[in-house]
Order: structure tokens, then sequence, then C-alpha cells
């Protein structure tokens, strides 16, 4: 298993995806994500459905809802996690709102995922203000908690949540949800130079980015960045064929 | 500000920075003389406190036992106790500059107030409200929309009050830099509730001095119902520190506790994270939040306010279930001996005043918080019976 930095060694730009665990029944989110790997991404983001998920769109709501009603728990995502790790050596983390994880066992879930090959959370509704405690359960499993940045957060703030950030950065590059409208380069150029201030950690950006156009121009002023919903709704529409072609032109 | 373990901030990062201006502001306000007065001065002047703590003679003679009296929070401007809270926070709202708010709604209460103090105060307002909300409560939207405001209609979900608040809360993080959310209960990250308490604490302190003008004494017990818990948290305030005075929150328990279709957070669900605070939740073993259900819209909310969690558990407040059937024979018992018609919510506490002032001593006293009146209920309770003959 490749560690989350090797996805942007040497400068290159990392392609982050996402797979609803679940979406569409276990195995065929599990083709999914083979199919995403096999197209070039560089680190995979394995999300865990949330039945009140406040950070999403449309688009990633109803493929969690899918999920839900394919009776998808935390224990699908360890196991496909464990799938994957043994198949390709792809970073990967987990994207969970912070209520499922804690039902199943903080503790246990960093456990369990660290030995799946999962190197890192993203929980959009774990702040940096509540952060701490989790953090320190975390690191014994060598599980890091990759920070969120937000147009919004003030440069105070940005240096106290990078600081001591690993594995990347998550800039969340609209003022919005997941999936809707397309991020302004001039304002992600700013936010990623405020935090390329305060670390060397390598920042993502994600939410809205759409095309190849996108994740040319803001690669210029990131180290990578996620397409999740864009896929998403290809993949609903059956144009696997573009998502292949988005992610091999990259 | 946490509640024991409970409350915290778990929201987006997006939010963070609109939750600590509001912190820093809110702290400023509250110790600010010319922001309580213009408060106070819409409470009397506009919404028409104090409302009175009234005695309620043929109910206590009816049940026998101790002397019951009814706060009436029905009487204020609006119906409803929501108007405290919403006007306070429309003045937060300019105080802060912003010219919008938002509001979720599940019964239309909230809404409400929120679309009378947008109205009174100059500001743009729009409401979420669940689909299957807003063909329950009809005339709510209407009214919301009489008073200027849009309403939105939430498809979400379940198409109900939770659903209502996680598209408010989505348009929030999109509107963050122009728009102020005025949360309707208890709930969501700090410092939302504590400033619901702190605008709602004007019900419990007026009683203390009603019922020391009544009685000379405090009041034996006090009992009011909770769904995400602002009337209750408004009454108990002033009481939590005054140990001999006993207090009863009243939850939900719909068709029963048992039944898979009630609101009992307390009672019914297990310690989780939603909407921004850790508290007592309606969710199944895999933490997934499961639907709320009572005949009263407003008790229909999956969670309860943080506090009422820690004061649940530390034993300072008692919360027993009410179910749709107990609260309706005690709404039609208000109605027929006291010519008071409540909300389905309240009647939820009234059921249980029923049931405990026969158990006590002529010389005790109870106080059941009448937080709204009936209205906008009349119509479900029609369909209620309808459906039972």
């Amino acid at each position: 298993m490749r560690k989350i930095n090797t996805a942007f060694e040497n400068n290159k730009k990392a392609l982050v995806s996402y797979v609803m665990v679940g979406d569409g029944g276990f195995e065929a989110s599990l083709d999914y994500a083979r199919f995403l790997i096999k197209s070039g991404i560089d680190l995979l983001e394995l999300g865990m459905p949330f039945s009140d998920p406040a950070a999403d769109g449309e688009t990633i709501l109803n493929a969690g809802l899918r999920a839900l009603k394919a009776k998808t728990t935390f224990k699908d995502v360890i196991r496909f996690a464990k799938i994957i790790k043994a198949e390709t050596d792809i970073p990967m983390v987990v994207m969970t709102y912070l209520n499922p994880i804690y039902q199943f066992g903080f503790e246990k879930a960093c456990k369990l995922l660290s030995e799946s090959g999962v190197q890192g959370l993203i929980i959009p509704d774990l702040p940096h203000e509540e952060s701490a405690e989790f953090k320190l359960v975390a690191e014994l499993y060598e599980m890091h908690i990759i920070p969120l940045i937000a147009l919004t957060t003030s440069e105070r703030r940005v240096e106290q949540i990078v600081k001591e950030s690993e594995g990347f950065i998550y800039l969340v590059a609209v003022k919005g949800i997941t999936g809707t409208q397309r991020p302004d380069l001039k304002e992600v150029t700013l936010m990623s130079h405020k935090i390329k201030k305060y670390t060397k950690t390598p920042v993502v950006a994600g939410f809205g980015i759409k095309s190849r156009e996108d994740v040319l121009e803001f690669n210029k002023v990131v180290d990578g960045v996620v397409i999740a919903s864009r896929f998403i709704d290809l993949r609903e529409a059956g144009k696997m064929d573009e998502i292949k072609a988005i992610i091999g032109f990259l | 500000m946490k509640y024991g373990e409970y409350g915290g901030q778990y929201i987006s990062e997006i939010l963070m920075e609109a939750v600590i201006e509001l912190e820093e502001t809110f702290t400023r306000l509250r110790s600010d003389q010319a922001f309580i007065e213009s408060f106070n001065y819409y409470m009397k002047q506009y919404v028409g406190r104090e409302n009175p703590l009234y005695y309620a003679e043929n109910l206590s003679k009816k049940c026998g036992g101790a002397k019951i009296y009814l706060k009436r929070e029905d009487l204020n401007h609006t119906g409803a106790h929501k108007i405290n809270n919403a006007i306070g926070q429309a003045l937060i709202a300019k105080s802060m500059g912003k010219e919008k708010v938002i509001a979720e709604t599940g019964a239309g209460q909230h809404g409400v107030a929120t679309a009378t103090a947008s109205a009174l105060l100059g500001l743009q307002c729009k409401v979420f409200m669940g689909e299957e909300d807003m063909r329950r409560q009809k005339l709510n939207v209407f009214k919301m929309e009489l008073l200027g405001t849009e309403v939105v209609p939430v498809k979400s979900g379940s198409r109900v009050l939770k659903d209502a608040t996680n598209e408010a809360l989505k348009y929030w993080a999109a509107n963050i830099e122009d728009t102020h959310y005025i949360i309707g209960s208890a709930i969501g990250p700090a410092p939302y509730p504590e400033i619901v308490k702190y605008f709602q604490k004007i019900i419990g302190r007026e009683t203390l001095a009603q019922h020391f003008e009544h009685e000379g004494k405090n009041p034996t017990a006090i009992i009011a119902c909770v769904g995400g818990g602002s009337n209750a948290i408004g009454m108990f305030e002033p009481f939590i520190d005054l140990k001999d005075v006993k207090l009863y929150g009243i939850e939900a328990s719909g068709k029963g506790l048992h039944s898979g279709a009630h609101a009992c957070s307390i009672n019914g669900g297990k310690i989780g994270i939603l909407h921004g605070t850790k508290t007592y939740l309606l969710q199944d073993e895999a933490g997934q939040i499961e639907e709320a259900y009572s005949i009263s819209a407003g008790l229909d909310y999956p969670g309860i306010g943080p506090e009422h969690s820690y004061l649940n558990d530390i034993g300072r407040v008692k919360y027993h279930p009410i179910s749709d059937a107990e609260a309706l024979e005690a709404f039609d018992i208000l109605c027929k001996n006291e010519g008071i018609i409540p909300a389905l919510e309240s009647a939820h506490a009234v059921a249980y005043g029923l049931k405990l002032a026969p158990q006590m001593s002529s010389s005790e006293t109870i106080v059941i918080n009448l937080s709204g009146r009936g209205d906008k209920d009349v119509e479900t309770i029609k369909e209620y019976y309808d459906e039972k003959n």
C-alpha cells in the first residue's frame, strides 16, 4: 500500500475520486471503485452513507440513500477497503459523518480501517475545535484526520487548522454543498496561498469540480482535485467512457 | 459551551466562522443594556407580555390534589412561546448587520414567529418547511406568505422538520455572509441552545415571580413539553438551582414507546451527533437517524436540546412519555373545563399534569407551561377523530 504522500510525489497533481460504498449494491460499488482505479485515479475516497448528510448536494445525498437502501453499514466500508487493499496499492481515505462512526465506535473504526489500508478520515461535521479528542485516538492507529478548510475560514483559523496537518488538506472550493456550483478560481487561489503560508501538506480542492478544464485550471493553484458528484452522475447515466476519458486525459 | 458531554459545535467548516461571529455578538449583546431594553420593549409592547399565570380552578377541582396553574404562552402574539426567541434572534441579526434571515419549521409556529419578527424589523425572510408539513399545516404556510416570507418546500428525506433543518443548514452554508439562521429550538451547534434559552427564560422568570405573588412560595412541580425543548428550557431556567422544585419534561410517545412511532429521544433514543450537537437521538444501530412521530408536529423531531440530555443524566429533570391518545384526552378536558384550546404540544404537558395532580396534596402546586394555542391543530384533531370513527 502506497502512502498518501506518494500521490503528490515529484510535484504530481493528484486526482482524487469517490465511491459511495453500497451504491448500487456492495459488489457494484466495488466494481465502480475498480473502474476508477484502473482508469488512473491517484487516491480513493470511500463514502459511508448517512441519513442526514449536511454537506452534500443532491447527487451524493441520493447515492447515500441508495446505499442505505442496500443496507450498507460501517462494516461494509471496512470490508470494502480490505478487498481494495488486497487488489491494489492505491491510498484510501474514508469520508463519513460523525454519527455513524461514533455509533460504530471511533477507536474500533480507526483500528479496523487502518488494518484495511485506510490512511485518513474526512469527517465534514468534525471541525477543528471539536477534533482534539478524536485525533488522539486516531493517531494511535496512524489514521490521519484530514482537515477541511472553507473559503470562509479566517486566516487565524487556517493557521491553527493546518499547523499539524497530515495526509492532505481538503479545500472546500465553493460556499455551499457538494456537486453544485463551479468554484471561483480567484477565491481558491487566494485560499490555497493562505494555507501554503502555514504548511507543506498538499492541498486538494473539492466540491463542484466537474470537467477536465476545471481540473487543469485548479491544478495550477492546488496539489490535486476531487471529482465525486460529476462521476456519480455520469455513472448513473451510464456514461462510463466519459469518466474514463476525463481521468485518462489527466 | 457544553452541558456535561453534550452540546458542542459539530458542523461543517463552512459554518464555523459564522457561528463564531454569532457567539461573539451574543456574548457582547447579553450584557448590552440597550439591547436588553429593546428586547424587553418588544416583549411588552408587541408580544403582550407578561402573560398570566392562570389558576385553573376547574381543572384542579376535577383532578383533586394539587392546585394547577397554567403559564399562558398561548396568549402571546402569534400564539406560542416561539415569538420570544424569534424577536430576540432577529434583533441579533440586525446587530450583526445581516438583512436576511432563514428558519426551519415543522408545525409552522417558529416559521410564523420568524416571519412576524422579520416583518416587524424589516428583514428578508425565507422559511424551510418539509412538503409533508406544508400539507399538514396549510394555514401556517399561508400566514407566513401573508407576512411577506418565502416558504421554501423541502422535498428531501421524509419531507418533515429534520429535513427542513438539513436544507436550512445547506442554504446557510451557501449564503453565510449576509444571512442569519434563526434556529427555533434549543438545538443546533453552540451557541444556539444558549441563545434560545436566553430569550425563552422570560417564561420561567415571570412564572417564578407570579407564582410567588399567588402563593407566597415556589411551585412544587413544573411541567413542560419537550420536542427540541425551547419552551421547557425557558421555563426551567430559573428553577434549576431551586432544588425543592420538581421539574418534568414531557416527550411525545406517539403511538407508544415500542411502536416505532414516537418522538422520545431520551426515553427511546441514545447518544449521538446531529445538526451540530451531541445529544440523545432517535437512531438505528448503525447511527442512521430515524423518523420521529407524534400527532403534534412541533414535537416531531428526532433529537432533543443538549442541555435536556444533561439535565436528564444528572437527574435534575425527569423526562416522561405521553402518547397521542393521552394528549388528546387532556386536550379535550382542558377545552371542556377551562375553555382553553391548547396546542397539541402543550396538551402533552397538560396530560402529565392530570396524572400528577391527584398524587399530590391540596397545599402543593403544579405549573404547566401552556406553550401555545391550538387553533393550528383543529384540523389535525378533526382528522384523528374522523379516522377513529
